[in-house]
């Protein structure tokens, strides 16, 4: 008989839970000569019975969220970059420390770049970030207003940023800094923008007004509130089971305890 | 009750009642849909849960029988008086009439089909997996090694070519029923007072339509609490808790501006111009 022939057997890894559990067994057997039944339950035995207490055996309705930990590190450095900007505009406004408002600016644009990278770690495919940018939701009005709003926000801010006179804002219209502030502002806000209204739903249209939207700011601003938007913190809120009652979370301690007075 | 009409577009609107009171726990409906779908297998773990080694629907399984064990209880599970009552009812995406996933999902991959399903268009779809946290029922679910989010699609390619989804068909006693909405939903209240003239009273129709989820394209018949299969009372679209949501990012940035603006005007006189670092 060849190889072929033999049953295939699914791989399984050592746990180190289970072969100290074998040797347990091992242990008592030697000592007294017998064995109790404890030491080959699995974990997480006696099981909770499928009640209205317990929900179905406990296991949890919700499934957790997926994000890795990329994603509250995006929100920190997201936030000290927005955090950033709003000084450095409190700078400008004041006209007081320019080498305070340089500083914050730096740190607002270094962090909305790191933000945007650590954001796109995060996705299953990241080579399909451009999927992100869909600035009209058909559903959903608040996603609109954000989508759109913030591209109008770019134009209007970008033409106001040439029609002032302030001093403050020489350093973003001077000389190389000037014009990549010019570009990045027409890339985020009115490109795109004109590209979607235009271009009639080509995709190879909406793809280059995606690429647009990337390169500039637009992307910093709309995870903070969908973040907070899940179905509940916690998977027994929708089952309205009150917190003390749930047997799943004792049954694993109860199960320890057990094996410790039986050890 | 618009959930007829709403999403029609001149197509039928259709929908899944599972009578749990028919099923017998064959988990055909699991292998029917593993086959038509392609799904992957779930591996083999012990959960020690009667005869339920998947405990949900996930990923991988977008049809999931559920094994709700009671103390015995005579009449309940058609079991001798002595053991253990057993009442099955399989699981599947409700496919809502306002779908948190479909509110959620920001790329646009999760759609309304013209059957008024909820599909996730897995050639678009990124896997941010915002559609995770916001499904009410916990039925959608990144899968791991693909990097997508994965759920029951209702059979969308069987419905197209005029195909009963592969549940359905499998399903040997009928539990799993599919057809127009607001027919099965007739169907469903007809069988309700079926069984209360049998004596089964604890048998309920589980639709809310109350809640703003606004009703299931997948509604069910469960006996007892809806809760011991994780059936929640009151599901609710994450969209209502926005405002909230919006209220405490408006805290938030006021709080901010106000800190900054302060900082500023706290600060010392002496240290507000720092000499011949003017941009002018």
């Amino acid at each position: 008989m060849s190889n072929e022939a033999l049953p295939r057997i699914p791989q399984r890894i050592p746990e180190v839970d289970r072969e100290a559990q074998l040797l347990e067994i091992r242990r008592k057997a030697e000592s007294r000569g017998r064995v109790e039944g404890i030491g080959i339950r699995p974990p997480g035995a006696p099981f909770p019975q499928a009640s209205p207490q317990t929900g179905y055996y406990g296991i949890h309705l919700l499934k957790e969220p997926q994000w890795k930990p990329t994603i509250p590190l995006y929100f920190f450095v997201g936030g000290a970059a927005g955090s950033a900007a709003v000084i450095g505009a409190v700078c400008d406004w004041q006209d007081r420390d320019p080498e305070m408002a340089q500083h914050a600016r730096w740190l607002a644009m270094g962090g909305a770049m790191a933000s945007t990278a650590l954001l796109i770690e995060d996705l299953g495919r990241p080579s399909r970030f451009l999927n992100m940018l869909r600035v009209f939701h058909e559903d959903s009005r608040a996603l609109n207003l954000l989508g759109i709003g913030s591209a109008l926000w770019e134009t209007w801010e970008g033409f106001h940023l040439e029609t002032r006179q302030e001093a403050a804002l020489k350093p973003l219209k001077r000389g190389v800094s000037g014009w990549i502030t010019r570009t990045g502002g027409v890339m985020s806000g009115p490109l795109p923008l004109c590209l979607r209204v235009l271009g009639g739903g080509s995709q190879r249209i909406r793809r280059w007004a995606a690429i647009s939207g990337i390169l500039g700011s637009l992307l910093t601003r709309y995870g903070w509130v969908r973040a907070g938007r899940s179905s509940a913190q916690d998977w027994r809120l929708p089952l309205q089971i009150p917190e003390e009652q749930s047997a799943a979370d004792k049954e694993p301690e109860a199960f320890g305890q057990e094996l410790k007075s039986a050890a | 009750m618009s959930a007829g009409v709403s999403h029609s577009n001149g197509k039928r609107t259709t929908a899944f009642l599972t009578d749990s009171t028919l099923c017998i726990g064959c988990k055909a409906c699991e292998v029917a849909c593993k086959e038509w779908n392609g799904v992957e297998a779930d591996g083999f773990n012990w959960s020690g849960f009667s005869y339920d080694n998947t405990g949900a629907v996930g990923h991988s399984t977008w049809r999931h029988v559920k094994f709700v064990e009671h103390t015995p209880q005579p009449g309940f599970g058609g079991n001798a008086g002595e053991l253990q009552s057993w009442g099955f009812s399989s699981d599947v995406c409700k496919h809502c009439e306002v779908a948190g996933c479909l509110e959620a999902c920001p790329t646009g991959s999760i759609v309304r089909t013209e059957f008024g399903g909820v599909y996730v268009q897995p050639e678009i779809c990124n896997g941010c997996s915002y559609c995770v946290v916001a499904c009410p029922f916990g039925v959608v679910q990144r899968n791991p090694a693909d990097g997508r989010a994965f759920k029951c699609t209702f059979c969308y390619d069987r419905q197209k070519a005029g195909l009963v989804p592969a549940c359905a068909k499998a399903c040997p006693t009928e539990s799993i029923k599919f057809g127009e909405i607001d027919e099965l939903r007739q169907v469903a209240h007809e069988r309700i007072q079926e069984l209360r003239q049998r004596g089964m009273d604890d048998a309920r129709i589980y639709d809310p339509q109350e809640t703003s989820v606004q009703g299931l394209h997948a509604f069910f018949i469960v006996r007892g609490d809806p809760r011991q299969y994780n059936l929640p009372p009151k599901p609710e679209v994450p969209t209502v808790y926005v405002k909230q949501g919006y209220r405490g990012v408006a805290l938030g940035s006021a709080m901010l501006v106000g800190a900054a603006v302060l900082a500023f005007l706290a600060s010392p006189k002496g240290t507000r111009r720092r000499a011949g670092r003017s941009w002018q």
